[in-house]
């Protein structure tokens, strides 16, 4: 485990630390408020064995009516600017870890945290919330309520708050040993927990696997043996913590009883009076009172911090600076001696060599596996290549900023994520175009039948549960084209369509798309006829390229995969 | 008021799940309650050990040593007393709570995997997940810690209210003036923050979900540069639930303020009449000292309950959640079981289905798929063949008609049977966490490494496992080490054919190959169509042409062509 960064929680706290300060002033105020109110009743008690009268009483009480007063609205205004604080923390966390999600290039290749670990991380914050808020309303007076006490309890008897202080100490020590032998246990118990939710959350997509294959039994296998270790690291974590934070509190009894035991047998002559006696047990009932928060403690503490250190993990994402600067040099793509390596460990794209001038329609065409995806990534700057240079509009994809790559390139995928929202906004998340000019390009593409079918058009609420791949991909293809930009790539996007549906959408980025770089990228031959180059990839390279009857004539391997196509000779 | 004065409601729901442990907690009460009492006779020792000392005027002689020390000695047999029956029922709460927040975590589990898909594919992702994450715990403090400590902090209350009286009642009357009103005000404060907290969740939530499309979403939201609008949008909402979030806080925040007012009224109030009844020489010395070290103690429990209590308020919507997720319906499995031997006849009379509040997607479907037979269902994009799919797979169930294998209307049939009749390769493939091996044996324990090897020879999944440095062992999954869609889709058809299905289904099954590897894969595959009813759905030419019988499927009808 990583040594907690005594900066990290800081960052938060102190955009809060006026608030704070006022928090603690406050708190100051309302324990010095219970101090003077339990220290009143001295005079209270000699006014009446003295019998100075009812108007001495009563001023006294008049006295200790305003420093209850005072005490209360303290306590109050604490509370509420505590909660303020907490939450702002919290709201902090949560734009810097989704800040630092749309930072990363690829969530996926953190190992220490997937997307899935990234969304659980609201819980943590939670947790975070909760113990900020706890700390600063219902702990932080403890310490200044004990450190009151103490000295409160040395004017009294100086031998008693010299034993309390020595006490306190011991109790603070306990606690913080206790805490840290379970934030270990915390730790792993944490993981459990991710690694079963990671689990229970599988059955969303998994649902028509699991009941198409009978996979209930199987599934409940193996969640049980993922709730089991959490059920048993959970177990360990609390019964572990259990017994000695009542201990303290036994203690501090204990205590008390041998203060009274020793000013019993004081035999220095000097007798501590009945009411200061009396005022010692009311300030060690507050103390103990106050210590009795310590089990909490002992148990929220660990659990926060873990918690907070998650936060800090996921945050952990390196991105360097990259400051390279476009040289236009009329290739849309420029790709010399590019190989790559992919996370299984498989030479993916070897020794490639690609230049794609601008303003023309090509296809890159190759296998499953000949690494069309991996140069895709490329492109758009999710990947840097092992080894060789590429660049986009003459801007090099390991040195240049992505934002900026991939402003100038507009993409359309296989699958494509809906977002949540209108049906406008993931045609035209930017706001570029009206209603009619997204209206036009769905004609185009052939989307508009599904537009009309909505309850409300443009304005439907999207949910990808309501859309069938092809919808899928004829949203996607639209807002790609409705995207300005320089290069469009569109990387195996007409699959899930059927042949009419996939002529129109052909055509519509041909007209929309007119004096552009457009790349295709397939496995099959649909657009060959339309394109100005084909290329050919296989094994990583680029193995032959040209126009399509060129290719035809010179290549084998092309010319089968183009008659499968065609549904001809095998 | 969802819970009683004493709490005796708070279980209720979930009684089901705490199941015989009922008399281990009346047990752990019982615990609680003797810890209560003895903690509370402490002060009570203390204060006849104050008079003794104020009757002798100081403690001197030996007489009074041994009188202390016996006092002493009761005081600590009490602590004792206490401290083994805290712990002791702590322990046991805590073991309960484990137990039962295994139990509600199967239950959930067990839910998600037989609860309808449509509801299931209803629920955001993050919903889900701040239902287990963030509410499943709150139930467990609920069982565990608050619902004992709001139970002795009442029971504490109760026992120094009553030794007060026992010591004074007219400054017990005086300081109890005060009690009415805090309870009145607190229960007012406490309703509208249960409220509160129940939208306070609900808002978590949303909020959840948002973050988790995001993140879902992210490689989408990157390519299209669209990071700041995301970013934007977010802050908005979640400048807006920090603002909920603090109102609803603030709230309930204010009982404990209230309890510390009101307790600290009383005291000044019993201390200046306590004064004035010294002065006229009702009340004696040690009396009011020890009244008000009792007053000073009540601070405790009280707020100990009232703390307790509004966890217990945050707890039990969270407890509503979970219930929320246990009473959604389930569906129901079929009963009759199919032939041992099926044979793979597949009808359709006259199915009409359409989603909940939506417009009918299939106008009574009649058709019919003879053993061995291989038909093809095409037609345009959105036409309705994958919900005939979807209904043949008794993920939905039609409005009106039937379905029938082998004769036997498939709502009827066990799902397990279902199972081993149909192979079925899914237009989006779902590759689960876990390696190669896992993915394809799914629930198959009984598969050999050679009929793996086998039906991935068929498949072509065999050639890429063969790239890979860990070959079957190689991890795959969901969120990291994602695989490319033509090896998900090949670890879906190694699935599928691994269990030697009479009725192979094959949905888009092929879409995304390439076409040498198509023809690699229909090859194999058509060495196994022969003797069995395969339905395949899509446009793919290739696999199409096979097809003994083509039906085109336009507009939620089926014509043969």
């Amino acid at each position: 485990m990583p040594p907690r960064s005594p900066n990290g929680m800081w960052k938060y706290l102190k955009p809060c630390m006026p608030r704070i300060c006022v928090i603690v002033f406050l708190q100051t105020v309302g324990v010095v408020a219970q101090v003077v109110s339990i220290g009143l009743l001295k005079p209270i008690v000699d006014a009446s064995t003295s019998g100075e009268g009812t108007d001495v009483i009563l001023y006294m009480g008049a006295l200790l009516l305003l420093a209850a007063m005072i005490m209360g609205i303290a306590v109050a205004l604490s509370s509420r600017l505590s909660s303020k604080v907490a939450a702002s923390v919290a709201a902090m966390m949560r734009s810097d870890i989704l800040e630092s999600s749309l930072r990363s290039d690829d969530l996926g290749r953190l190992n220490k945290s997937t997307t899935y670990a990234m969304t659980c991380l609201t819980a943590d914050i939670a947790v975070v919330q909760e113990h900020v808020l706890l700390c600063l309303k219902t702990y932080l007076p403890m310490p200044i309520l004990v450190l009151f006490m103490l000295v409160a309890t040395y004017t009294v008897s100086e031998d008693v708050g010299k034993v309390l202080f020595f006490t306190v100490v011991a109790i603070f020590a306990l606690t913080y040993y206790l805490s840290k032998r379970i934030t270990r246990l915390h730790a792993e118990r944490t993981d459990a927990l991710d690694m079963m939710n990671v689990t229970m959350r599988e059955k969303i997509p998994g649902a028509r696997t699991i009941r198409s294959y009978g996979g209930s039994e199987y599934e409940t296998r193996k969640f049980d043996v993922a709730s089991d270790r959490f059920g048993f690291l959970t177990k360990q974590t609390v019964l572990k913590s259990y017994y000695i934070p009542f201990m303290t509190t036994a203690f501090l009894w204990i205590f008390i009883i041998l203060v009274y035991l020793a000013s019993a047998l004081d035999n220095s002559g000097k007798v501590i009076s009945p009411v200061d006696l009396t005022l010692f047990l009311q300030y060690t009932t507050c103390t103990v009172s106050a210590l009795s928060l310590i089990p909490y403690i002992c148990l929220k503490a660990p659990r926060a911090s873990i918690s907070f250190r998650r936060i800090e993990d996921s945050m952990e994402v390196k991105t360097d600076r990259r400051e390279g600067r476009p040289e236009p040099n009329g290739f849309a793509i420029c790709a010399s001696k590019v190989s790559f390596i992919d996370r299984f460990g498989r030479h993916t794209v070897n020794d490639l060599d690609l230049k794609i001038p601008e303003g023309r329609i090509s296809t890159v065409i190759g296998p499953n596996g000949c690494g069309k995806t991996e140069l895709v990534d490329m492109i758009l700057a999710f990947e840097r290549p092992t080894s060789g240079t590429l660049k986009v509009m003459g801007m090099d994809v390991a040195s240049c900023d992505p934002r900026a790559i991939r402003s100038r390139v507009s993409y359309s995928g296989k699958q494509s994520n809906v977002f949540g929202g209108t049906l406008r906004f993931n045609l035209d998340p930017y706001g570029n175009h009206d209603d009619a000019g997204i209206l036009e390009a769905c004609e185009d593409t052939g989307l508009a039948k599904y537009v009309r079918s909505l309850p409300h058009g443009l304005d439907t609420k999207m949910s990808p549960e309501r859309m069938s791949g092809g919808q899928n991909q004829l949203m996607s293809l639209t807002r790609c084209l409705l995207r300005e930009a320089d290069v469009y790539v569109l990387d195996d996007c007409f699959f899930s369509l059927d042949e009419d549906s996939r002529k129109t959408a052909i055509d519509a980025v041909i007209r929309r798309c007119k004096g552009k770089t457009v790349l295709f990228t397939l496995h099959d031959t649909i657009t060959v006829a339309i394109s100005d180059d084909v290329y050919y990839m296989s094994g990583g390279r680029i193995e032959d390229f040209g126009d399509h009857e060129g290719l035809l004539s010179r290549s084998k391997e092309y010319a089968r995969m183009f008659n499968l196509e065609r549904g001809g000779s095998r | 008021m969802r819970m009683g004065f004493f709490g005796q409601n708070i279980l209720k729901p979930l009684e089901e799940y705490v199941g015989k442990s009922d008399k281990r907690i009346r047990v752990c009460i019982l615990l609680s309650m003797i810890s209560t009492v003895s903690i509370s006779l402490v002060p009570y020792f203390c204060g006849l050990f104050l008079q003794n000392i104020i009757n002798t005027g100081g403690a001197h002689s030996l007489v009074d040593m041994y009188g202390a020390i016996d006092v002493a000695t009761a005081i600590i047999f009490l602590i004792a007393v206490w401290y083994v029956t805290t712990a002791h029922s702590g322990k046991e709460m805590n073991k309960l709570s484990l137990e039962t927040s295994k139990k509600i975590r199967s239950k959930l589990h067990e839910k998600m995997i037989t609860m309808p898909i449509e509801d299931l594919e209803k629920i955001p992702s993050g919903d889900m997940t701040s239902r287990i994450a963030g509410d499943l715990p709150a139930v467990v403090d609920l069982i565990s810690r608050d619902y004992l400590a709001f139970l002795s902090g009442i029971l504490l209350t109760v026992l120094i209210l009553a030794i007060m009286v026992l010591v004074s009642p007219i400054l017990a009357l005086t300081y109890l003036i005060t009690l009415p009103a805090t309870i009145m005000v607190s229960r007012r404060i406490t309703k509208r923050s249960e409220k509160d907290y129940a939208t306070q969740k609900a808002m978590i939530g949303r909020i959840d979900s948002e973050m988790s499309e995001i993140v879902s979403n992210h490689r989408e939201i990157k390519t299209h540069n669209l990071e700041g609008i995301v970013a934007e949008r977010f802050e908005t909402s979640n400048r807006r639930f920090t603002e909920a979030m603090v109102r609803s806080e603030t709230r309930s925040g204010f009982i404990q303020p209230l309890v510390t007012i009101t307790s600290n009224l009383g005291y000044v109030m019993t201390s200046v009449l306590g004064a004035i009844m010294m002065l006229q020489g009702s009340l004696t010395l040690g009396a009011f000292l020890a009244f008000m070290v009792y007053v000073r103690l009540l601070g405790s429990p009280v707020t100990l309950a009232t703390t307790a209590l509004s966890s217990i308020r945050s707890e039990m919507t969270s407890l509503d959640r979970l219930v929320e997720v246990f009473r959604s319906p389930s569906a129901e499995d079929g009963s009759t079981p199919l032939h041992s031997a099926p044979e793979g006849r597949v009808e359709f009379e006259d199915v009409s289905f359409s989603y909940r509040d939506s417009d009918e997607i299939l106008h009574g479907v009649s058709f019919e798929v003879n053993p061995g037979e291989t038909v093809a269902l095409t037609g345009p994009t959105g036409s309705g063949k994958s919900t005939i799919v979807n209904l043949l797979l008794r993920f939905y169930h039609p409005t009106s008609g039937t379905v029938r294998i082998d004769g036997e209307d498939v709502s009827d049939v066990p799902r397990k049977d279902l199972s081993k009749v149909i192979g079925a390769v899914m237009q989006e493939p779902w590759v689960f966490d876990g390696t190669i091996r896992e993915n394809v044996v799914y629930n198959r324990e009984w598969a050999t490494d050679e009929d793996v090897e086998k039906a991935m020879e068929i498949t072509g999944l065999s050639g890429f496992v063969k790239t890979l440095p860990q070959g079957l062992d190689t991890k795959v999954g969901n969120d990291i080490h994602v695989l490319p869609l033509a090896q998900k889709r090949m670890i879906a058809m190694t699935r599928a054919i691994l269990g030697n299905p009479r009725i192979l289904v094959l949905d888009e099954a092929l879409e995304g190959l390439d076409p040498v590897t198509r023809l690699a894969v229909f090859d194999g595959l058509k060495k196994m169509m022969d003797d069995r009813t395969v339905i395949i759905v899509g446009h793919d030419r290739m696999l199409v042409d096979q097809a003994d019988r083509k039906l085109t499927v336009r507009d939620g009808t089926v014509t043969e062509s």
